[in-house]
């Protein structure tokens, strides 16, 4: 995890997503949008581009549900990925409490 | 606007699309159809935001796969020979040699008191420059040939009919 480049914001927001509980497309759409106060519209294009990534680095897993149609994955968090996005979170905790420090030491 | 979207999709690879197409085709619907209440703008933003997210997801799949296919196979293939080092040192002093007759013969057009001749040997220093670009342009190719760059430019991405057979 300490050589992985830092996360981008779409692909935090739907670790994010999926952290609370499994979710197909839609769902993350809409749970990111109500995440951020509508501040991030996800686009299809987006959200597929950073699943597929995610997908490959065994980050989240399709769930298995027999009568789940293929137009409507569910994906859940691995282990693996719930450990990196809590280093993740770790490592902005550190960057925001030395940015705090540095800003409110710095003079005007 | 679904019409335009399944258009769209085409400009991804085609393993993005057999994995993904129908899924993202059935997710558009969904905000789609949550869209259909919202005003004008609100519309077309959406359908701007998710114009610009296909391109922007289709071209960094296709950079993906194009950088995947270099790293795995075509740079092993890549090498960079002696004749290669030779033939670029040639085509160096080549330039540099055009370059000086060229100077050489600009200078003596310019000073040139008869104009009767200053035509004459204006062809003839462009009839040089041609000759000189021709030899530069052989002797690239030649030596960039070499060392098997030409293959890149004839690297195909993986067929579909394997992919489909997997």
């Amino acid at each position: 995890m300490s050589n992985q480049a830092p996360l981008t914001e779409a692909i935090l927001l739907v670790l994010l997503s999926l952290a609370e509980e499994p979710r197909h497309g839609y769902a993350i759409i809409k749970d990111v949008e109500q995440m951020t106060t509508g501040r991030v519209q996800m686009s299809t294009g987006t959200l597929f581009g950073a699943l597929q990534r995610l997908l490959e680095q065994g980050w989240i897993q399709p769930v298995e549900e027999e009568d789940s149609p293929r137009g409507r994955r569910v994906y859940r968090l691995t282990p693996v990925g719930r450990r990196n996005l809590k280093h993740e979170f770790a490592r902005m905790k550190d960057l925001t409490r030395i940015g705090d420090l540095r800003i409110s030491r710095g003079r005007a | 606007m679904v019409h335009l979207y399944k258009l769209l999709l085409l400009l991804y690879p085609w393993a993005h699309r057999e994995e993904f197409a129908e899924e993202m085709l059935s997710v558009f619907r969904q905000v789609h159809r949550d869209c259909a209440s919202l005003g004008v703008k609100a519309r077309i933003r959406f359908s701007l935001r998710e114009t610009a997210g296909l391109i922007a997801g289709a071209f960094r799949e296709h950079t993906k796969v194009r950088m995947e296919n270099l790293r795995g196979g075509a740079m092993r293939m890549f090498r960079f020979p002696r004749w290669t080092v030779i033939l670029l040192v040639l085509a160096l002093l080549v330039v540099f040699a055009g370059i000086n007759i060229l100077a050489t013969q600009t200078l003596s057009l310019v000073t040139a008191i008869s104009p009767r001749w200053a035509f004459l040997q204006l062809l003839l220093a462009a009839a040089l420059f041609v000759c000189v670009l021709g030899v530069i342009v052989f002797v690239l190719r030649a030596a960039l040939g070499r060392t098997c760059i030409q293959r890149w430019t004839v690297a195909k991405t993986w067929p579909a009919q394997d992919v489909r057979n997997r």
